[in-house]
């Protein structure tokens, strides 16, 4: 038993390091295919979010490969730099589950890669659900869900930074920018999106374990997709939120379409 | 569950200080003129001792606007507060400052009228008994604030009960200072009076009687105990719901461990604090504000255990 275990260990420690350097070359060619788009966004300052995305299709949802994914944050970091965002926090969060421990673990405050190629990743920011939690906390109706594509939003000028919002997102999406004296979350690039672009983590994502789009375009090119609700996130029914994904645990998770009719 | 390397149930109690705060002053505050009340309940001051206690009544509404300044301190764009009510009904926090406002105009209200001298015996009394309802629902309303689905530590009614009665002993330990300094003033300028034959008698029945009679004295000091039975009621409830949350998500006790030492040192605290009211209350010793400083310290401990103790039902 315990010769058998090593044997397989030895296995994928190999195999762990082909991938790694695999992946590194990758996330090399992927970040220089990113910088130049960052780049140009960086001359004009941050991204211009006001932007008239009634040209976008309803209920735009992302789609995560969680058994694609290598945990590089290169999400995280494309988006981060993309949206000019402080040091201390990001709109796209990497969680990371070793094998050895029970926890999810999470680092905000770095951007670098996990580097753990025996772990499990879940990649998540908003999900700009149809019942968001964080919309509903909100006082003074600064977050709140666009009427024309359905995108959850901040409206600055409202905003009087409660943290309430934060607080009631089991998705830990929305974030208090202390300096700038309002919530801060992911709105999807809409900007992006209304000139046909991708959302900035979906296009720098080397392994392609991100998507978005309608729930039938996910569904159409992802056959596998699940609504996420696998642990450490909170159940559909409470948020109802767009998000896909294809769990590394498959286990008891439910198809797509199962659960878009159990949930009507 | 996940652990977010960056927070601690610490963490999440600290930096909710200014709202732990708010939630410690302003039930403790309003609940002052429950003791107010009870005092003209039972008994039928004169003019004079009306009219200072009246004019002292502004502290529990000064203290009512510090917790709000307290509150507006972990806002980071308070300006655009002018939006509070937008989100009427679904926002807990709308409903939470609506009803707290709603109760403070009320006792605000009364308190004006009664500044004024626009309240006749009859009309006080009936004004009395809508100042004790909004003096008790000020605290429940709080509550409503934490009526969020997804924070599933925050669904217990332990707050709701532990801050009433917060309400209730603070309530006491407030007033009764605050009766005590306008009958204690009242008490040095009857004496210097006390020259006129005529009313001799008069003033030394009322300078014996310190203003407040038994049955105003008992009622006080029920009204504290039971304060402090349904503080420690409200608190165990609260606990036993954050650990049967921790049991069904599978995390260890150890994650609020940090916290925990807050809640414990609530009980000896307030404790204290309820001993020192009743004296103030029973033998006329000058300790209300002593209890209340006290008492506050108990109850900031408390909420910084409520803040601490947060779980979403996600990440």
């Amino acid at each position: 038993m315990a010769k058998k275990h090593l044997s397989r260990r030895a296995f994928l420690k190999t195999s762990g390091a082909i991938g790694a350097l695999g992946a590194a070359g990758v996330i090399v060619s992927s970040e220089s295919r990113v910088k130049p788009a960052l780049a140009e966004e960086k001359d004009g300052g941050a991204p211009n979010e006001k932007v008239d995305g009634s040209s976008l299709p309803k209920g735009l949802a992302f789609y995560y490969d969680q058994v694609r994914c290598i945990g590089c944050k290169n999400c995280t970091k494309a988006c981060a730099e993309y949206k000019q965002l402080p040091e201390e926090f990001v709109y796209r969060r990497v969680y990371k589950k070793s094998p050895d421990s029970p926890v999810w673990e999470l680092n905000e405050k770095s951007r670098e890669p996990w580097g753990d190629h025996f772990a499990h990743y879940l990649s998540v920011s908003c999900n700009h659900c149809d019942n968001p939690a964080c919309a509903h906390a909100c006082p003074t109706k600064a977050m709140h869900k666009k009427e024309d594509n359905g995108l959850v939003v901040v409206d600055e000028s409202r905003c009087i930074g409660c943290g309430y919002c934060y607080l009631a997102c089991p998705y830990d999406a929305p974030r208090i920018d202390a300096k700038a004296g309002h919530s801060r979350k992911c709105n999807f690039c809409e900007e992006r999106q209304v000139v046909g672009e991708k959302p900035m983590c979906v296009a720098s994502c080397p392994m392609n374990a991100l998507d978005f789009g309608t729930d039938a375009e996910i569904m159409e090119r992802h056959p596998d997709a699940k609504i996420a609700e696998s642990e450490p996130l909170p159940k559909f029914i409470y948020t109802t939120p767009h998000f896909f994904m294809r769990s590394a645990d498959m286990g008891d998770n439910k198809s797509l379409a199962g659960q878009k009719g159990e949930a009507k | 569950m996940f652990l977010n390397m960056e927070s601690t149930a610490m963490h999440h109690a600290l930096s909710e200080i200014p709202l732990a705060l708010f939630t410690t002053l302003f039930p403790m505050a309003i609940g002052a003129f429950i003791a107010i009340a009870i005092a003209f309940w039972f008994n039928r001051f004169t003019d004079e001792q009306t009219k200072k206690i009246d004019k002292l009544t502004i502290i529990p509404l000064i203290l009512i606007v510090v917790s709000f300044l307290f509150a507006m301190l972990h806002l980071k764009s308070p300006l655009n507060a002018i939006w509070i009510f937008a989100n009427l009904g679904s926002s807990p926090l709308s409903n939470e400052i609506l009803g707290a406002a709603i109760c403070t105009v009320i006792v605000g209200v009364y308190w004006l009228l009664a500044l004024l001298g626009k309240l006749s015996y009859g009309l006080r009394r009936i004004f009395l008994v809508l100042v004790v309802l909004a003096a008790i629902a000020g605290p429940i309303v709080l509550g409503f604030a934490y009526r969020v689905p997804t924070i599933i530590t925050w669904a217990s009614v332990g707050p709701y009960v532990y801050l009433v009665g917060n309400a209730l002993l603070g309530g006491v330990a407030c007033g009764i200072a605050i009766l005590h300094i306008a009958l204690g003033s009242y008490e040095k300028v009857v004496v210097t009076k006390a020259d006129h034959a005529d009313i001799a008698t008069e003033v030394d029945r009322e300078t014996k009687t310190h203003g407040l009679n038994p049955s105003a004295k008992i009622a006080l000091a029920v009204v504290a105990a039971l304060g402090f039975a349904l503080a420690i009621g409200g608190a165990f409830i609260h606990q036993a719901d954050v650990n049967s949350t921790l049991t069904a998500f599978v995390i260890g006790s150890e994650h609020f461990a940090d916290v925990q030492l807050f809640f414990w040192l609530f009980f000896p605290i307030g404790l204290i604090a309820l001993i020192l009211t009743l004296i103030a209350v029973l033998k006329d010793k000058k300790l209300g504000l002593v209890a209340f400083i006290i008492y506050f310290i108990a109850v900031l401990s408390l909420r910084l255990v409520f803040y601490g103790t947060y779980i979403t039902v996600g990440m």
